[in-house]
């Protein structure tokens, strides 16, 4: 998740989340993040490959 | 507790805040393998809770087959399906550290959280008996109690998507309506247990302050 939002923050320049929502990522990255994301959410939320 | 009630909804906080915010293709592109693993998760969640023998791992274990029709929600993308799964949030949070409370009560009582060792609380603990009713009935899903709502509301949202993950989710909930009732009939339910020596006593002024809150909260929202 970290990795992702250092990713974001190269492209975008900024972490704000209010900002953020102004700025549409492309296809490509949008998959890449939203696998750094969900592999960090999932443990929270238990999700079955991660719970355990 | 705590981990029951609030941590574990951070994470569906942060799938709905930035997964859905930020990332609307991409959460439409993993919609499939996410419905996969919440459907993989509610039922062998589920089935692993069934053979659990400790109080407080069966409740555990049943936040991840609920968590899982969260998850179910969020991916939807449509009002009913992310509106249902926030209130199952709320619903779950309330529910699940309410149950966590009252197994503790137990566990003070007997020093012990083995389901075996337990039988017949009905009859020394009128109180906690009904208390632990409201709550498992909420966890199951009953109407009436808030989950209800939130499972329903997801589980149209899913249905408007994809029918098939409707109706797998669907079975989780017949899976956790069997092991809520394999739960409370075995606890609360038949003979005075011969192993339950110790003078049990019912629920104090104390504990009926903690729990009553989330009973009543889980019957409004209902």
């Amino acid at each position: 998740m970290l990795i992702s939002i250092m990713y974001i923050y190269t492209i975008s320049g900024t972490t704000d989340y209010s900002v953020l929502m102004t700025y549409t990522l492309t296809s490509e990255v949008q998959k890449v993040v939203f696998i750094g994301f969900v592999a960090s959410l999932a443990v929270k939320i238990p999700l079955y490959p991660f719970h355990i | 507790m705590l981990l029951a009630g609030v941590l574990i909804k951070l994470g569906s906080y942060g799938l709905i805040r930035y997964g859905l915010g930020l990332m609307p293709e991409a959460c439409e592109y993993f919609a499939p393998i996410i419905y996969l693993l919440s459907i993989l998760g509610v039922i062998y969640a589920s089935l692993t809770t069934i053979r659990q023998t400790d109080l407080k791992r069966i409740i555990a274990y049943s936040s991840v087959g609920h968590m899982g029709i969260v998850t179910i929600g969020i991916f939807t993308r449509n009002i009913e399906g992310v509106e249902g799964s926030i209130y199952l949030q709320i619903a779950h949070g309330l529910v699940s550290s309410g149950l966590f409370i009252i197994v503790t009560m137990l566990y003070e009582r007997y020093h012990t959280r083995i389901v075996k060792y337990y039988r017949g609380v009905t009859m020394t603990m009128p109180l906690y008996s009904l208390m632990f009713l409201i709550l498992t009935m909420s966890n199951i899903g009953v109407p009436g109690t808030s989950n209800y709502i939130g499972e329903i509301m997801s589980l149209a949202g899913a249905m408007e998507q994809n029918e098939v993950v409707a109706v797998l989710g669907a079975v989780g909930m017949i899976l956790s309506a069997s092991y809520g009732l394999y739960l409370y009939n075995r606890v609360c339910f038949g003979g005075m247990s011969s192993y339950m020596l110790e003078a049990p006593r019912d629920m104090t002024r104390r504990e009926m302050y903690i729990i009553a809150p989330l009973c009543i909260l889980t019957l409004i929202l209902g």
